[in-house]
């Protein structure tokens, strides 16, 4: 609640002429909105590009935030919007090879099992219906509850249980085909 | 009736972002110790959540404050009209209105000013301007008349001009026309 009234504060700060209180805002959610747009998108310059977008059109439409949901939930649909919009325009290529299985860091063998099973991870993510992806981003990833998500995503709390259960469903299931085991 | 540990596992991916409130944290991890699926779910969770995301580095987090202000504000500039009409809507349509109210005047208005020299009928000018002029004036008129370019004829109109023909005319003649013409004037002819 603190954390609301804060960014509340600063909106209401920034409308009344204090140009400033908008990079307070985009200091305290910059690394958030990064990782979600960047688990969207898998593409580090495509992710800081997004990132810089999702503020803007933030700041420009701030009029809009009513502050009846909080501004985190109202800047995370703003970049689950821009993130959608951008994949719709370009298409991903496949990606052979997953950041993490580049070689750069060979370690144990171990680490290489591990960033294997993370890298099919990744891509069972990517090939997830896209409700279903957006319901694990926010849920596994950002630890929103299901209020929050359902305000993020614009639909019934009912629904994001359903897309986050078949979501991670899916994922436990790509990772027992290719043969891992989950820790326990 | 949901069960406890439906509503617990609901709230693993908050538990483990540790945004769930000192109680609930602790109900969360009491309930783990003993429930097997509910560890599981936890640990293949930490595996989703394992992934690593590149971080674009120092430069770009210090500058994107800055970065996203700068760009706020030139927006601001390049479409101050933007602004303006979101800001005063009714101020903006109203002004709106009246630069097209003006667009359209103006260049009326610079018709009517701007006089074509075979606008004006020479007769109304010849009425005007000669109503006091003696028989002996007439050729002078006449020979004025021919002189002044701008009453000149356009090259397709016919010779000899009817400005010679009023100077062939007697002084009774001139006389009845002019009464002729200034009966038409006062009629609106």
């Amino acid at each position: 609640m603190k954390q609301m009234d804060e960014d509340i504060q600063l909106v209401e700060r920034y409308l009344g002429g204090d140009a400033e209180a908008v990079e307070t805002l985009v200091v305290k959610y910059q690394k958030r909105i990064y990782t979600i747009v960047y688990r969207m998108t898998r593409n580090v310059e495509d992710a800081k590009d997004l990132t810089q977008k999702t503020f803007v059109k933030a700041i420009e439409g701030i009029k809009g935030f009513r502050k009846e949901s909080s501004f985190k939930t109202w800047i995370y649909r703003i970049a689950i919007n821009t993130g959608l919009t951008h994949l719709k325009g370009n298409r991903r290529e496949e990606r052979e090879l997953d950041e993490s299985m580049m070689g750069s860091h060979p370690g144990t063998l171990s680490t290489i099992i591990e960033n294997e099973k993370r890298g099919f991870i990744r891509r069972g993510l990517d090939e997830l219906p896209e409700r279903q992806r957006l319901a694990v981003i926010l849920r596994a990833y950002e630890g929103l509850s299901c209020t929050e998500t359902a305000q993020v995503m614009g639909c019934s709390e009912g629904a994001v249980k359903a897309h986050y259960h078949h979501g991670v469903k899916r994922l436990k299931e790509i990772v027992k085909e290719k043969g891992y085991e989950i820790r326990t | 009736m949901r069960s406890e540990h439906e509503e617990i596992m609901e709230m693993l991916p908050e538990y483990l972002k540790g945004s769930l409130p000192g109680e609930l944290g602790n109900e969360v991890q009491a309930h783990l110790e003993v429930c097997k699926e509910c560890k599981s779910e936890v640990s293949f969770l930490r595996e989703i959540v394992d992934s690593e995301v590149p971080d674009p580095g120092d430069l770009f987090w210090q500058s994107l404050p800055r970065r996203v202000r700068l760009t706020v504000e030139k927006k601001k500039e390049r479409f101050p009209l933007g602004f303006l009409v979101r800001r005063l809507p009714v101020a903006a349509a109203i002004a709106a209105a009246l630069l097209l109210t003006l667009i359209y005047i103006y260049p009326n208005k610079d018709k009517v000013s701007v006089q074509d020299p075979f606008f004006n009928d020479p007769l109304t000018a010849s009425v005007s301007d000669y109503t006091d002029a003696t028989e002996e004036d007439i050729p002078l008129i006449a020979e004025e008349i021919t002189v002044d370019e701008s009453y000149l004829p356009r090259d397709n109109y016919m010779d000899p001009s009817y400005h010679n023909e009023f100077a062939s005319l007697s002084s009774g003649e001139m006389e009845s026309l002019y009464e002729a013409l200034k009966g038409e004037q006062q009629s609106g002819g």
